[in-house]
């Protein structure tokens, strides 16, 4: 298994095989992280092929020392989300937009997830999920690693808050501290 | 200390960060905050599960070819219409760019709504080169130049393919020549990979080109194209030190044009010579140094005449030449280009100790 750096190396250097076993590596993990930030299965498929194509055509903007490929290119799908809901609602800032997500597999925290905001959702999906480390999630952010650290502990608080919230709607019979 | 202090901590535990030592200790003594830190760490396992189910899910497979250009097509049209004269160059140092119709040196303010980029492209241990690109006029959607980068001889074309506000999107692509100092054209470049980048003036872009090294780009929008001496970055009108440049020169033989070199020039520094091909006319070594064969010039600023073998030469170019008041031409009338190198014209630069014998051999 190549490590980021040599699997970048062969992508800089047009090797599509490479290439490909990224895409069959990593593709579905980003469609289901834009789709929780979409909340549309179709565009959350069209953003990840537009992430992937992207990254294809210029590989040189990720930087091995800043952190994993995969970070780098959730972080392109996550600019890209944001361009898409720039595009669908001009007026609306990305962070603040909470999406609705409708999946199949849907649970209670599934739900309350929803319902936080888009870089709520973000931060939670890409270190609970992804496992990215704080500096990663800096780097994608563009917010100082203590800014992370506050910023997840406020996103779990909602969660939290929402996903009892839920309980009582949906179960009723839960204790709610 | 109180849980609310601590919640925060609680979270980055979560996480498997260092905590400090007194929230450590009241995390590890509270029911209430380990009760916290148990549903972060419920609800942390149900969104993997949701993950799990939904990235199992098949991706549509695809088929990566090498990476092509979204503008393609529309490079394609403004290649066979650029009006950088598709020069033959044989190089050394040799750089070659398009130039603005004014050579007076206009100064404007940069701004984000220009027409006009102007980036200046740094090659590692060289003087940046200019380049400008037009996001309107596709004659000037290529810049593309020759130079010598650890020994080898390497070519650059840069494209603007497209651009959004501020933002453009380029199209770079390198070829080394090794050492090698045959004819080069910028279109054989074109069969190279693109590396597509995106660039925002007041940024440093650092592209590295396999095989070629390091490009530093920086750049600046203009409202105009300006106007430049010269290839480099340096806009002096006054000639650098060593420096022998000809800015789009004309050849007048007895008062008579006989050669027109529009949107071309050659910037040499370090003594070298600037090599100038006119069909018709022959090939001209105008060297700072004496050569072998070769007539004395007279320089007065962008001035350059001499006689030879009963006709009175004189090159006008757009700014003043070299900081010498003379300088050395060799004519080889006799010159016959091969015919990848038979444009109407062609200029360069050649390091004056290594010219080939073809250049010298039937002069006068």
């Amino acid at each position: 298994m190549l490590d980021d750096r040599e699997l970048w190396k062969k992508i800089s250097e047009g090797d599509a095989e490479a290439f490909d076993a990224l895409y069959r590596e990593s593709a579905a993990r980003l469609r289901a992280f834009l789709n929780h930030l979409l909340g549309n299965v179709q565009a959350a498929e069209d953003v990840m092929q537009d992430t992937f194509a992207g990254f294809w055509r210029h590989p040189h903007g990720f930087d091995p020392e800043r952190g994993s490929l995969r970070a780098y290119l959730f972080g392109m799908g996550r600019n890209r989300a944001a361009e898409w809901w720039r595009k669908q609602k001009p007026s609306e800032s990305f962070s603040e937009e909470a999406a609705p997500c409708r999946t199949e597999k849907s649970s209670m925290v599934a739900d309350a997830f929803n319902q936080l905001t888009n870089e709520q959702r973000t931060l939670l999906w890409l270190r609970e999920v992804e496992g990215q480390s704080y500096t990663e999630l800096a780097a994608i952010l563009e917010v100082p690693v203590g800014t992370v650290r506050s910023r997840l502990f406020v996103a779990r608080q909602a969660l939290r808050s929402v996903w009892h919230g839920e309980r009582i709607t949906k179960g009723g019979s839960h204790e709610v501290r | 200390m109180k849980c609310d202090e601590a919640a925060e901590f609680v979270s980055a535990l979560c996480d498997g960060e260092l905590i400090p030592r007194a929230e450590a200790e009241h995390i590890g003594t509270c029911p209430a905050c380990q009760l916290l830190m148990r549903e972060y760490i419920e609800m942390g396992a149900e969104l993997r599960r949701v993950a799990s189910l939904e990235g199992a899910e098949s991706t549509t497979p695809r088929v990566w070819s090498g990476p092509e250009s979204l503008f393609a097509n529309w490079w394609k049209r403004g290649w066979r219409t650029m009006r950088i004269p598709r020069l033959a160059f044989v190089t050394l140092i040799a750089a070659i760019a398009v130039l603005g119709s004014s050579l007076a040196l206009v100064k404007v303010r940069a701004h984000s709504e220009g027409t006009v980029l102007v980036l200046k492209v740094a090659r590692p241990d060289a003087e940046p080169v200019a380049c400008p690109l037009s996001t309107r006029d596709r004659n000037y959607a290529t810049c593309g130049f020759f130079g010598t980068t650890n020994g080898k001889n390497i070519g650059y074309k840069i494209d603007l393919l497209g651009h959004d506000g501020s933002r453009v999107q380029l199209g770079v692509r390198t070829k080394n020549l090794g050492a090698r100092t045959g004819p080069e054209d910028l279109a054989d470049i074109q069969g190279e990979p693109q590396q597509e980048v995106d660039f925002e003036p007041g940024e440093t872009l650092k592209i590295d080109m396999p095989g070629t090294g390091m490009l530093t780009v920086t750049g600046e929008w203009f409202d105009h194209m300006p106007a430049f001496i010269g290839t480099g970055s340096n806009r002096e009108i006054d000639p650098q030190a060593n420096e022998l440049r000809m800015v789009m020169p004309l050849l007048l033989r007895d008062g008579t044009l006989v050669g027109d070199l529009e949107g071309a020039s050659a910037t040499a520094p370090d003594l070298a010579a600037v090599i100038v091909y006119i069909r018709g006319e022959g090939l001209f070594i105008l060297s700072p140094t004496p050569v072998k064969g070769a007539v004395k010039a007279h320089v007065n600023l962008s001035r350059i005449t001499f006689n030879e073998d009963a006709h009175a030469y004189t090159f006008l170019t757009g700014v003043p030449v070299t900081r010498s008041n003379h300088l050395w031409v060799l004519h080889n009338a006799g010159f016959k280009p091969s015919s990848q190198m038979d444009s109407k014209f062609w200029i360069t630069t050649f390091d004056v100790n290594k010219l080939p014998s073809e250049w010298t051999s039937s002069a006068r």
